[in-house]
């Protein structure tokens, strides 16, 4: 094999090493701001957080219980 | 030695484009476990209530067998079978009321504790964007504290009873003025029962609950007011 070929080979995988590092790191960089630009989807945004507060059930879900005793009595 | 190359080249790119994908899925899923594992904590909190509530209502059924069965005895004694029957229901609908707005509470705690978790998580966050998050941590450790001790009045209110003194009420024949007599007795234990159990829920509703409520809406509040808070960190 000629020092040529060998000089060759050295560069097209150092170009590639390159080129596949630079590509991650701007594509991680278009992730990392994707989700600062989609944080309303995060679990844990306060738009999620404040739809899960508004989700937790009130108390008068279990008024009719009481009612169906109150009831029971008014009838005894 | 051509083909030595070629093979070196490729298995060489493929390691590098496979290092690059593990290091980009290793940084993005960081973020996830962190809440995943705040999550999983407070579900295995609300696990243990739950069981904690299951062995309170075990002892409660052991306890309460007696008095039970002679306050049942009681209402058979009266003729009318739709007043039994109406009697009957009073008084097991006592203790289920007791266990529906137990396990309401206890199921409404669960959920607070879990929003908090998302409270903690983005505050965490936000601390490592470098804003300033003392107020939500404050903020959390009260709402963790109202949890907590809501979570202990609500399995002491699990562990009261309602029940009918069968003792302090005479037997009863068949005559009008004694049947009359055996279902008014009754009626005022069922009131009086009910008005206790309707003052010890409200108190534990308005009480401890609506503290518990209010702690993590303060926290929300706190985490709301952090700037750039829905930022995500770098890394």
């Amino acid at each position: 094999m000629s020092s040529k070929a060998v000089i060759i080979t050295v560069v097209v995988v150092l170009v590639i090493v390159l080129a596949v590092w630079y590509l991650s790191y701007v594509f991680l960089g278009q992730m990392q701001q994707g989700q600062q630009m989609q944080t309303s989807n995060a679990p844990d945004s306060t738009q999620n957080i404040s739809s899960d507060l508004n989700q937790v059930p009130s108390d008068s879900t279990v008024n009719g219980d009481m009612n169906t005793l109150d009831q029971d009595l008014q009838n005894f | 030695m051509q083909k030595i190359q070629k093979y070196t080249l490729v298995a060489t790119t493929s390691f590098i484009l496979l290092a690059s994908a593990g290091f980009i899925s290793a940084q993005s899923t960081n973020a996830t476990s962190k809440l995943d594992n705040l999550l999983q904590m407070a579900q295995q909190r609300a696990d243990n209530a739950q069981q904690r509530l299951q062995q309170i209502r075990d002892d409660v059924q052991t306890r309460i067998k007696d008095a039970h069965q002679k306050a049942q005895e009681k209402i058979s004694q009266i003729k009318d079978k739709s007043k039994q029957d109406t009697a009957t229901r009073i008084q097991n609908q006592l203790d289920h009321v007791n266990q529906v707005w137990t396990d309401h509470f206890s199921n409404v705690l669960d959920r607070l504790d879990a929003v908090l978790q998302k409270i903690q998580s983005r505050a965490d966050k936000a601390s490592q964007n470098g804003q300033d998050v003392t107020a939500v941590t404050t903020a959390i450790q009260n709402a963790n504290d109202k949890i907590a001790a809501a979570r202990t009045v609500v399995a002491n209110q699990a562990q009261n009873t309602y029940e009918v003194d069968a003792t302090s009420i005479s037997d009863a024949d068949s005559a009008a003025s004694s049947q009359s007599s055996l279902v008014s007795q009754l009626r005022d234990q069922f009131k009086s029962l009910k008005d206790q159990l309707f003052s010890d829920l409200t108190g534990l509703r308005d009480g401890a609950m609506k503290d518990a409520r209010q702690s993590v809406q303060d926290a929300f509040q706190a985490l709301s007011n952090v700037p750039n808070v829905d930022e995500e960190p770098a890394n």
